[in-house]
């Protein structure tokens, strides 16, 4: 399933690269933005990034991020839930402007690099990936030669992904539309660890619903860190970076990572990535 | 001039002839039985009467002076009132299934009454008043035509509760509804039990004495002995030998009548 | 979060199945007739294009055609057909609209193929037009044919549109996942199951008193 949706994507980015020479003379993505007064995140549900309150408002690290480099912009930050292995069609075909959830600058699962895909903005956060297990096999599960040939669970088309490929082999990894998803898998005991993203499991597991989970540290990948993805040529690009400067300089950003317990992770030499 | 009067009727399908010529002609209130033995083109001859099949060559000439020539080409609407002209009663009924017997009368009727109105009188109040008027007209007339082939008591059933005879007597009704100069009969009693036969033989009697002009291909011998006026015997998509009933049954002229009779 | 919040977030969900389910049938059931109409046509090219589409639809996975709608013209043509709050669920629709109407469209076909001559002949000795014919005469009998299979295909487009959620359609399997699902609950996959036991529930009922209905005349 995967490869056929790789497959597809493959083939709908060439055609729309070949198209996209002859769209010139359009207007662009930060006119377009301007004139309608907002622009569209595309997310997951996930904590501390995009999630609900017990209110049912929408909340989160990112959230109020968007919401402010909007402010700066002078428009609104709109929210819309999508699959997230649909991503880039979702970007392409204007959907959504931008991928903003966590979206990690590195590798696509398959090794190929995500700037292929899309124009990153300055870095904000700093991430790994991690590893869960449930809490009673972290003892068992204590080494990378433990997890090989191990059933892995993933969230599609996120660096996770990868990481689990190169632990245990694509053949034992399943991936799923969330990185919620492959937790799941994880209760039901259908698999034996999960790679997600540090920043999630941090905020979710052994708490709740989670509390049969646990991070194991067996291994430490590298790190990473999140950007925010826009659409190959945007202009939109600019003008969040000039307003994600503007909220560092003027503490906003400190603020809300204060808020989110995320103060030692927020990216402190702007622009190093690039 | 005759009734109906048919010129060098032919009409094949592919490379198949079926009818070579046919001459044939009716008079007013006559009854005609057309006997022969099966693909002689009893049923073709009728079809093409009737407009289901397009005759290839030949001419139709109707009392009222309308003349149908296979040469010419006909519109759909013209073809439609070509039709009207004639009536058929098919082997198979053919009634409606989901309409009792009195809609299967009084709803073709009633479109007809319709479209005539609508031709004539513009839209609005007086049309609609006309058109109601029309439809009582209509019902009462399929009322007393099912009275008159014996269905006064079944005219709210459907098709699927009625005998094979009850069923082919209101298809006889619907098509005396449109009130054709000659009504068609396709061998309305092969399909029906040897028992319900009677009952269909005797509306077709009793419509001949009304003054009905009937065509009627058949395999009751009996009955074209006793009813036709006249009997034509098809072979081979000729009419082979016509006369009176008792010079075909009685002293056939052509060898192929003969070996058909003794059968 | 309580049972009573579950509920109203789901229903919020189902209600967009409803509505997809409900306007999918208003404009498929007729749009099948007019594809049927096509592919029986004796003008042959249109008969061809009628049932080539046919084909290509019926060969394609629904999913598939739900990405074609929604995202393609954006990332071929730059032209975003669907915008706004409702694009999602407007290309949803239509996507399922085409999908249903070309199944819809074999089973009039076989429905109105399968009506004996004689009726039609008997219809054209009574003077009739070809759409009186039809209407009066074909179509009631038609109905009575194709009601089993058609029962199947509506029943099997309640569960269907649960494939909206690909393209990020706020049905009901759309919202659990996002708003439960990724909270580590599974049980609202069975409350919601419940909702879907009721409507087709509903359904089943509705045909049988359909086909109870109809059962005075036989074709």
């Amino acid at each position: 399933m995967k490869r056929i949706i790789t497959l597809m994507l493959a083939v709908v980015f060439v055609l729309s690269m070949a198209v996209s020479f002859s769209a010139c003379g359009e207007k662009s993505d930060w006119e377009t933005v301007k004139e309608q007064g907002y622009f569209v995140c595309g997310i997951t549900v996930y904590a501390p990034m995009n999630y609900f309150d017990d209110d049912g408002n929408l909340t989160g690290f990112d959230t109020e991020f968007a919401e402010a480099v909007a402010k700066e912009l002078g428009v609104e930050a709109k929210f819309q839930v999508i699959s997230w292995p649909n991503k880039y069609m979702e970007l392409d075909s204007g959907a959504i402007d931008l991928i903003w959830n966590g979206f990690t600058y590195g590798l696509e699962s398959d090794g190929v690099a995500r700037t292929e895909y899309v124009d990153f903005t300055y870095s904000y956060l700093e991430n790994r990936q991690c590893l869960v297990t449930k809490a009673d096999r972290v003892e068992e599960l204590n080494s990378a030669d433990a997890l090989k040939g191990k059933k892995a669970v993933a969230e599609g088309g996120s660096s996770g992904e990868g990481v689990a490929n190169e632990l245990t082999g694509e053949d034992n990894v399943t991936t799923f539309t969330s990185q919620a998803s492959a937790l799941m898998e994880l209760i039901a005991g259908n698999a034996d660890f999960a790679v997600i993203d540090y920043q999630m499991a941090n905020a979710m597991v052994g708490k709740g619903d989670y509390a049969s989970l646990s991070i194991n540290n067996a291994i430490e990948p590298e790190s990473e860190v999140y950007a925010i993805g826009c659409r190959k040529g945007s202009d939109l690009t600019a003008k969040i970076n000039e307003a994600i400067k503007t909220l560092y300089e003027n503490g906003t950003m400190a603020t809300i990572a204060a808020k989110y317990k995320l103060t030692n992770d927020l990216v402190t030499d702007l622009g190093a990535a690039e | 001039m005759a009734y109906l009067e048919i010129r060098n009727l032919k009409k094949q399908f592919g490379n198949t002839r079926v009818l070579h010529g046919i001459d044939f002609s009716m008079e007013k209130g006559e009854v005609v039985a057309v006997i022969g033995s099966s693909g002689g083109g009893k049923t073709t001859f009728l079809r093409c009467l009737n407009f289901l099949e397009m005759a290839n060559e030949g001419t139709i000439d109707f009392a009222d002076g309308f003349r149908f020539d296979a040469a010419k080409t006909y519109k759909s609407k013209e073809i439609r009132e070509m039709r009207l002209k004639m009536g058929l009663v098919f082997q198979s009924f053919n009634l409606f299934p989901q309409y009792t017997a009195l809609e299967n009368v009084y709803i073709p009727l009633f479109l007809r009454s319709k479209e005539r109105i609508k031709a004539s009188l513009p839209f609005g109040k007086e049309r609609r008043a006309a058109i109601k008027a029309a439809g009582d007209g209509d019902m009462q007339r399929a009322e007393a035509l099912l009275q008159e082939v014996g269905l006064a008591d079944k005219m709210g059933n459907y098709p699927c509760q009625l005998s094979g005879g009850q069923q082919q007597r209101v298809a006889i009704a619907r098509a005396l509804a449109q009130d054709p100069a000659v009504l068609c009969f396709d061998e309305p009693t092969s399909a029906l039990d040897p028992e319900l036969t009677g009952e269909v033989l005797r509306v077709i009697s009793e419509l001949k004495n009304k003054g009905r002009t009937m065509l009627v291909v058949t395999h009751e011998m009996e009955f074209a002995r006793n009813v036709a006026d006249r009997v034509i015997f098809f072979a081979d998509g000729l009419i082979e030998e016509e006369g009176t009933p008792e010079q075909i049954f009685c002293s056939p002229k052509s060898p192929k009548t003969a070996s058909f009779l003794k059968h | 979060m309580n049972f009573w919040d579950i509920s109203v977030k789901l229903l919020d969900g189902f209600g967009i199945t409803c509505l997809l389910f409900i306007l999918t049938l208003v404009f498929s059931l007729p749009l099948g007739l007019i594809i049927s109409f096509g592919s029986m046509s004796k003008f042959k090219p249109l008969s061809w294009l009628c049932r080539t589409v046919v084909w290509i639809i019926r060969g394609t996975p629904l999913m598939l055609q739900l990405f074609v709608v929604f995202y393609v013209p954006g990332m071929l043509f730059g032209v975003r057909l669907f915008t706004g709050d409702d694009g999602r669920f407007l290309a949803a629709l239509v996507a399922f609209v085409i999908n249903y109407a070309c199944y819809f469209s074999e089973i009039f076909r076989g429905g109105i193929e399968s009506i004996p001559k004689g009726q039609y002949e008997a219809a054209q000795v009574l003077g009739m037009t070809a759409r009186e014919t039809f209407f009066t005469v074909i179509m009631m009998q038609v109905v009575k044919r194709i009601l089993a299979p058609i029962s199947n295909e509506v029943i099997t487009l309640v569960k269907d549109t649960s494939l909206a959620r690909v393209i990020a359609v706020g049905e009901i399997f759309f919202v659990n996942e996002m708003d439960f699902l990724s909270r580590g609950l599974v049980w609202p996959l069975f409350y919601i199951a419940v909702f879907f036991l009721v409507f087709v529930g509903v359904l089943t009922l509705l045909f049988g008193w359909c086909e109870k209905k109809l059962s005075y005349y036989k074709v």
